[in-house]
Formats: C-alpha cells, structure tokens, sequence
C-alpha cells in the first residue's frame, strides 16, 4: 500500500457530443450549442480538477478482496479484479463550481442548468479517463474499465471505507453525505484494476 | 504570560506535522490518529516534547478530527481530555526556556455544509461546540481552528469557538494552488469574515509547500490588521522507492518562512510532512528575528463567501430592488413565498452590474426573521455578491447575520440609544459594516452641525462597544427637495464633513431626493453625480435605471476611476439602446401574438416577456395565455414526445413562455386582476436526496400549464411534506428521487402521505425509478418525464 497522492490536472478538450448525450439531446441545432458554450465558457474558470489515489496489493478469494488494510465482499468487485495483482483506487472531483452553478441556475433558468448538469457529468467523467490513462502508462499496464461502489453487488456502503482510507475531505475536499451521496456531486470513486501486477508497490 | 499578550509582542513558533509522524510508528491507513492519545499516550506526549523542544511555543493536541460525527461522546471525551494531558505532560517535560502554550486543535468536520452538502449550519456550530467545550473543561490555552477549506464552516467553528469560550483562537484555511479555498473564498473575503469575528490571529495551513503559498500569504499580510499565521506542508508528497518523501528540505523551508517574515509574517508552524527538524531549522534561522509591528490596515471592507468588496477604491453601488416598499409584484413573491421571483431580482441586479445587494424582505403580515434568514441563504447560494441585510427588527437581523457566509453590510443603526444597543452587540458578535443613520431620538437635524454631532456620538458608542471607526458608514438621509429647499444641500455638505472630519465612508439612497417630483431619473441621476463629486463611496440605488448608470460610469471615467474609460465604452452601447427603445413604435397586437408564439417555441426568452408585455396593451392577460402561451407550449411539447423537440429546446420554450408568464404576473400585480391557478401541487425532493435537476424542470412546465406550484425543495423529511400537503388540501403531489439509496425515504414519504392525506395523489419520478419500482411503494402514477407529469396533472385535476 502507497502514501495517498493527490493529483492536479490541467483542463482537458471538452467533448461536445458526450455533453450533449447527457442533456438528453440526440440531435443539435445552433441555439442548443449556443447555449452549450455559454454555459461552459461560465463554468471552465471554476473548475477544478483533482485526484486523490492510493495504490494497494490486492488478493482475491471468492468474493473477497482483500487490499491489505481493509476488505469487501462483492462477486463483482472480484470478478473485476481477478486477473489484478495491484488496484489503484483513486477518487475525483470537479469542485463545486457545476453544484453551485446548478443551484444557481435552476432558480432562473432550467435550460441552463441542465447545461451545467451535463457538462459538469462530462468534466468529471473525462477527468477519471485521463487519470487512468495516466496511470495504465505509468504502470505499463493495459487499459481497462473502472469500478465504482454501488456498481454490481458492491454496496454504496462501501463509500464510507473508500473515504476513510483515502482521506477525501482533507486530501480533496470531497465530502460523503449520510445518504452515502458525494458533495461535491461532480465527483467519482472507483477502483482501477491493473492487469497483471504482482510486484511490491 | 497568557497567550492573547505573547502573541501581540512576540513571534510565536506553532509545532509540524503529526500524522506522517505517527505513521512512522504504526499508525494504520484509515485508522483514527485521534484514539492513539488514548492508546498510545507515550507516543503522542513525545512527538510534542520534541517540537516543544525543537522551539515550539505552542504544541497543538492531537484532536484533528475529535468530532462528535466521528466519535461517541464519551469515547470524545475520553480522546480530548487524554489528548490535553499528553500535550500538558509534554510541556511539562519539555527542556526549553521559552513560553510554552497548549492549544486545542480543531479540524473541518469532514462534511460539507448545506446547500453544497448535507450538514446544516447550526448543527456544525453544535458539532465544534462540544469539542470546544472539552478543550475548555480540560484547560488549553487558546483554540486553533485549521484545514478549513470553506468559509461557512470555518464561520461555524469559530462562532462555536467564540459562544462556549473566552480563550484566544487562531484560525487558519487550506488554500488551494489558485490561491482560494475549495468553496471559493479569497484571503481578502477571509479576512474580513475572521477579523469581523473577532479571530486573534488568521492564516494558511496545509495543501501546499511554502513557496506555493507565499501569494497567499503576501495578501494576507496586506490586509489583514491581526496577526498573519502560516503553516505549509513540507512540499507536496511524492513517491520514490516505494516510499512517501516531501520535496521541500527543513532549510528551504526555513528559509521561506523567514523571508516572509521579514515582510511581517508573525506566527510560523508546519503541517503535513513537517517534523521537529523543520521547526528547529526555523526557530534557529531566525532566532535574532524581532517581530515586524502589527499595524491598523484600516480597511473598510464586506465580504461574500468568495470576495471582499472594500470600500474607497472607487464609489460602489448597492441595489435596491431586493425590497418591497411600493413594489406590488415584490410584495406578491413575499406572500407567496415566490423565491425564484426574489432570487432573480438578485441575478438581474448582479448582470446590471451592482457591487452589492441590500436585502428587505419586511412586510407586516409575514415572518421576517424567518423570511430574511430563508432570503439570505437562499441569495448567498446563488451569488457571490456581499449582501447588505436591512431591516428594522433586530431579532431578524441577528436571525440573518448569522447564517450570512461572510462580513455583511447591517443596514441600519441611527443616534437613538435603543438602536445602538441592539445593533452593535450584534455587529461585534458576527461582524459587519454598519449603515448609521444620522438622526436619534429628536428627529433628524436641519443642519449640517447637528448631523455631525450625532455621527460623533455614533462613532464613540461604536468605540464603546469594540467596533471600530472603520466599520461605521454614514447615511446622512436624503430628503425629498420638494418638501424642502435645502434638503440635498444639508445631505451633501454633511457628508463631505464626514468624510473629512470623521474620515468615514458614506452611503446614500438617493432615490428620496426627488420624492414628490415628476422626471424623478432626472434629478435623481444629477444628485447622483453631485454626491459623488463629495466623495460619496456608496450609493443604494436602482441598478435598472440608465440615468443612474450613466452618471456612474461618466463620474469613473471623469475622475480617473475607468482606466481607458473600458467600463464607459462598454455600456455606453447600452445607453443608445435605451433611448431608441422608449422612440420605438409599439408592435401591433396581430404582429405580438405570432412573435410571442414563434418566441416560445424558438426559446427567446427576452422576447417572449416583451411580445406578452406588448400584448398586455389590447389583450386580456387570461385570452393570452390560452389564446398564444398554452397553444406554443403545446406545440414544443407534442414535439419532445414525438422526439423530433429534445430537453435543452424544450426547457428554453418553457423559460420563453415563463418569460411571457412574468410580464403577465406583472400587470395582473398593478391591476389586481384575479388569477386562475389549477390547484396546487406540492413537489419535493425526498429526504437525503440533493439532485434537484429533474425537480425543477417538473415545476417550470408545471407552472407554465397554469398550476400553482409549492415546491419544497430538495432533501425534505417525509413530515415536511404531509404536512405542507395537509395545509393546502393538495390534490397533487410530485416526488423525486435520483439514488436507489433515497428511494426508501421515497416509500416512507408515501406511506405517511396515505395516511394522513389520503385524498392527494402521489405522481413519482426520478432516474432510478420505474414503473415496477412505483408500483412497488405505492405511487398512484409514474412519470418517465416532466412532460408525462404535466399530462397525469392535468388529468387528476380534470377529475
């Protein structure tokens, strides 16, 4: 098991079509990707892209895994992991700014904040594939898929030993709610498998 | 010695880290460092001889997290007080001549606070009071308060802090690389937050190493009249040969922290990474250092959770529209407790380019203290403007500084000794800039002399209280001219007066002067400019009104406010558009019906409020919206259901047609013209849950469908809305969850509904949900989208 490491990166290229996906929109028109910049051009200052991570050792048995200094019991979870010597679990977040923009713009103007709602969901989500990106090359490993809490069996119980073992609030100020949700909401755990690995970390 | 009189001659030496420390001796990842003062006293007590030892004058306990959200209270308890005797023990033990202190150290809380998370601002208060109260009980010398990395929970610590002790308390934030906190703030809007509450020392800690945080400690040390604290980590971490080393060396370090203390830096410590070698670097380098003087920086600033705003730079404008006073349409929100009527009056002001917003919400049949607080935290999660709070009942006032995330402007306090001493003890509690009105107990005075005498006797009362000159600013009352001659004279000579003989900032409402009189912009605008030629510093005025603006931007522009008159250019444009506007000739009504039906269904939201307001002329407001609003929502509506319309398009048709609906409300307000509501239908989002989206897209095209809409919000207790359902005998209500782990409170919210109010159906929706799902808990429909909600709403109220 590693020190827990937070990371910072630089904004990434905005992907229009996964924004638009997630507005709910299959097709597009000038007004649409007129607001679509808008909306961005106010969110991108704001925003903020961090990554806290730790890296573990990692045995399988049955539906057990076992990182060393804690466990889970999921079938899925071991599923994912079974050709894993090491797993990077790592979470992510955006900051507040999609969270307060949203509040802000579901007073005034809904089309707006469905906006900052997809493009927030698309800021997070290309944050967590140039993470793992960064990590299958530093690794050498080939890339995968990521596995959150609350995917398969693996109970969004398991957020709270996430938390607790990568420090969140205070590595990152990612913060778990009693309803087990995340605030900030644009934010990501998950556990990052890399193929193959035995060695000592 | 105490330590609030070492502090203020001294440089003080806080200690280094303790977790990297404590995990060199075991500590286990996710395990509480917290329990070690229990389980491994000796451990602890050695970590802190060795800083004692290594120069520390003050050793912080080992309470990090020692919170009750974490901890049972008495295995707290147990944690504090072991954690107080260890640092005791260490002092005690210690081998060095200097003053040595024990502080109890308090972290973040590890929740965020409401609206971004889940934990409401009184109940972190209540949090950080019981660890306070520990500290107290088991005899530290003063409170550290750290890591904070949001303004309203540092509010929170320090509030419990100040309410459940006497000691001194030292407050410091984590910064990030862009040199603000995670929720926004600056070291200049924290300052004024900290100084205002009375912190006796402010400062950074943690995140990053000392050279990333010199920016933020420079701007500190430039604003801030207290003690200026840093405690960086010892670099950032990184991993070489599998283990975890920081990059900043004890001499670099050292090195970094006395150069800044040379620039005045008075309080010095290290966080992450740092261990008794670092500290002793430090206290040997600048062992022959004396302490740089603290001095008044004399600044008259407010503060929002993200910026301060200082007065003097430049004259500043605060709206005045957040106000009911001869406002139907205002009043109207107040009753019906319309907040996004009220919220974006405060965006419009924002976008109109205001430096603050005043906000009055008095009415006399309504709750102010409740409505002010509920306006506060509604306004302060949708801008960062600072807010100017303005009532006259000092509960209400006391109700909304409290939860006001920042140093808020109090609007207002006069010469009358009742109000002084209901305002300042408020003021000197949570911190603010005063509005002092310069009348008392005989009225205002005609002259000039008589309004200086009482902003005289003002600011001594002031003194008495602990507030400073600083923190006064003087209205000297515009009267209406046409009651009185000299009025405006009297105004602008007393505050000249005020300015130079008291050296205090002024504010004026200068819409009062004209009180009476037709024209009213026009004399307005040049008392405006009069007043700013006095040295005027604020103004609360009508941000819509372009007389106002233009007399703004000219006087910066004229007085070398503007640089290359940028400002000036920019809006001037907007000043030839008004002129052409009021020239142009009204639309026909033939011509505003089609616009306003093409301006709904292409989403033009301006246009949309000004075909309906154009209409409003000829057509009777009701005609309108069957005739023109419903038919064009109708139309984009089948559109989304016939996929050929997608969700963006179809909200900004519903934003243009609630654009529309305004205009309506609007005349309707001025008219008293009765209006038909489609029975109200209460929505909410369900307890625990904070994605509210798909909620507020529900109520937009509920509204536009003529149905009054009590929307409850989001993360609501079952109880809540029985009871808000009981209350208005709704037909209707519609319940929204986003997480399989909320769809339970979803059920439970349900089960009571059909058991109190079984008469109202339950319409669900939500992206976990299906129509098994609904079944399930007992809904009686399932909405897949907002659209299908307005249909089965229309069907149950057509039953």
């Amino acid at each position: 098991m590693s020190a827990v490491i937070t990371t910072r990166y630089e904004e990434m290229p905005l992907c229009e079509a996964d924004v638009l996906r997630y507005a709910g929109c299959r097709d597009t028109d000038a007004a649409v990707l007129d607001l679509l910049y808008t909306c961005f051009e106010e969110l991108r200052g704001s925003l903020t892209y961090t990554v806290c991570h730790r890296e573990f050792l990692v045995s399988v048995q049955g539906d057990r895994c076992d990182f060393g200094s804690f466990s889970l019991h999921s079938e899925a979870l071991a599923a994912y992991l079974a050709d894993c010597g090491q797993v990077v679990l790592f979470a992510a977040t955006v900051g507040v700014a999609p969270d307060r923009l949203v509040a802000k713009y579901s007073r005034v103007s809904p089309a707006k904040a469905l906006m900052m709602q997809a493009i927030g969901a698309e800021r997070i989500e290309a944050l967590c594939d140039r993470f793992c990106e960064d990590t299958v090359q530093r690794k050498g490993a080939p890339m995968i898929s990521r596995f959150s809490p609350g995917y398969g069996d693996l109970p969004l119980e398991a957020q709270t030993e996430v938390f607790r073992v990568l420090d969140c609030a205070h590595k990152i100020g990612l913060c778990l709610n009693d309803s087990l949700l995340m605030s900030p909401t644009k934010s990501v755990t998950a556990f990052f498998g890399i193929k193959g690995k035995k060695d000592a970390l | 010695m105490n330590f609030a009189e070492f502090l203020q001659e001294n440089i003080v030496y806080l200690d280094g880290g303790m977790g990297t420390l404590l995990q060199q001796r075991g500590l286990q990842p996710g395990e509480y460092p917290e329990r070690w003062n229990v389980t491994h006293p000796e451990v602890i007590t050695d970590i802190h001889r060795q800083y004692y030892e290594a120069g520390s004058h003050v050793v912080c306990t080992n309470t990090f997290g020692a919170n009750v959200l974490k901890f049972e209270e008495s295995e707290l308890e147990q944690i504090v007080k072991a954690a107080v005797a260890n640092a005791k023990a260490a002092r005690d033990a210690a081998v060095s001549d200097r003053p040595r202190f024990v502080a109890l150290d308090i972290g973040p809380s590890g929740k965020l606070l409401k609206p971004l998370g889940d934990l409401d601002f009184e109940d972190a208060v209540t949090v950080f009071a019981k660890t306070v109260s520990l500290g107290v009980k088991y005899g530290v010398d003063l409170i550290v308060i750290e890591t904070m990395n949001d303004s309203y929970e540092t509010k929170a610590a320090l509030l419990a802090a100040k309410e459940h002790s006497t000691l001194p308390v030292i407050v410091t934030n984590a910064y990030g690389e862009d040199g603000k906190l995670m929720t926004g703030a600056s070291p200049s809007a924290m300052a004024a937050l900290l100084e205002g509450m009375g912190a006796d020392a402010i400062g950074a800690n943690c995140s990053l190493g000392p050279k990333q945080l010199r920016g933020v400690a420079e701007e500190l040390l430039r604003v801030a009249s207290v003690p200026v604290v840093l405690k960086p980590n010892a670099g950032l971490p990184q991993v070489i040969n599998g283990k975890t080393v920081f990059d900043v060396s004890p001499e670099d370090f050292s090195a970094e922290l006395a150069s800044l203390m040379e620039a005045g830096l008075r309080v010095a410590g290290g966080c992450c990474g740092t261990t008794p070698a670092y500290i002793r670097a430090l206290t040997e380098k600048t062992a022959a250092y004396r302490p740089v003087k603290l001095t008044d920086k004399n600044r008259t600033v407010v503060s929002s959770y993200a910026q301060a705003v200082t007065f003097g730079d430049k004259p500043l404008l605060i709206g005045e529209r957040i106000n009911p006073t001869g406002k139907k349409r205002f009043k109207q929100a107040l009753l019906d407790n319309d907040m996004d009527y009220i919220l974006s009056e405060g965006i419009r002001q924002q976008e109109a380019g205001v430096h603050i917003l005043d906000v009055n919400v008095g009415l006399p049949d309504i709750d102010e203290a409740s409505m002010l607080r509920q306006t506060v935290c509604e306004l302060q999660a949708i801008t960062d403007l600072p807010l100017q709070i303005d009532t006259a009942d000092a509960a209400a006032m006391e109700a909304a500084l409290r939860r006001y995330n920042g140093k808020a402007m109090v609007n207002s306090v006069n010469g009358k000794a009742e109000s002084m001493h209901a305002i300042f003890p408020l003021v000197k509690k949570y911190g603010g800039l005063v509005v002092a009105l310069t009348l008392d107990e005989s009225g205002i005075p005609d002259t000039v002399e008589g309004r200086l005498t009482i902003a005289r006797k003002i600011v001594d009362t002031a003194a008495s209280y602990g507030i400073a000159k600083k923190d006064l600013i003087f209205d000297t009352l515009t009267m209406a001219v046409s009651a009185d001659a000299t009025a405006a004279v009297v105004t602008l000579e007393s505050l000249r007066r005020i300015r130079d003989e008291l050296g205090c900032h002024t504010s004026l409402g200068v819409s009062n002067v004209s009180f009476g009189l037709p024209q009213r912009d026009a004399l307005n605008g040049t008392f405006f400019a009069m007043a700013l030629a006095n040295g005027l510093s604020a103004a609360i005025m009508n941000p819509y009104s372009t007389e106002m603006q233009k007399v703004y931007h000219s006087f910066n522009a004229l007085h070398g406010l503007d640089a290359n008159c940028e400002a000036y250019i920019r809006v001037a444009e907007s000043f030839a558009v008004a002129a052409t506007n009021t020239a142009a000739p009204a639309s026909t009504a033939v011509n505003a019906a089609t616009e306003l039906q093409q301006a709904i269904v292409r989403g033009l939201k301006d246009k949309a409020g000004e075909m309906a307001a154009a209409l409003l002329r000829t057509v009777p407001p009701l005609e309108i919206v069957s005739g023109e609003i419903i038919p064009a929502l109708n139309l984009v509506g089948e559109g989304f259901e016939k996929k050929t319309v997608y969700l963006p398009q179809l909200l900004m048709s519903a934003e243009a047609a609630k654009s529309a609906f305004e205009s309506i409300k609007t005349f309707m307000a001025t008219t008293e013209t009765a209006s038909a509501s489609a029975g109200p239908f209460v929505i909410a989002t369900v307890k625990g849950d904070i994605h509210d989206i798909g909620k507020n897209i529900v109520k937009l095209l509920l509204e536009n469908y003529g149905f009054e809409v009590i929307d409850l919000g989001r993360d609501v207790p079952p109880e809540t809305v029985v009871q808000s359902v009981i209350e208005r005998h709704a037909p209707l209500l519609g319940l929204s969850a986003l997480m399989t782990t909320t769809v339970p409170a979803m059920e439970e919210t349900i089960a009571l509904l059909k058991q109190k109010a079984p008469w109202c159906k339950v319409v669900v929706g939500g992206a976990v949900l299906t129509q098994a799902y609904a079944d399930k808990i007992g809904a009686d429909h399932y909405a897949k989208d907002a659209m299908e909600t307005v249909r089965y709403a229309e069907t149950v109220v057509g039953e």
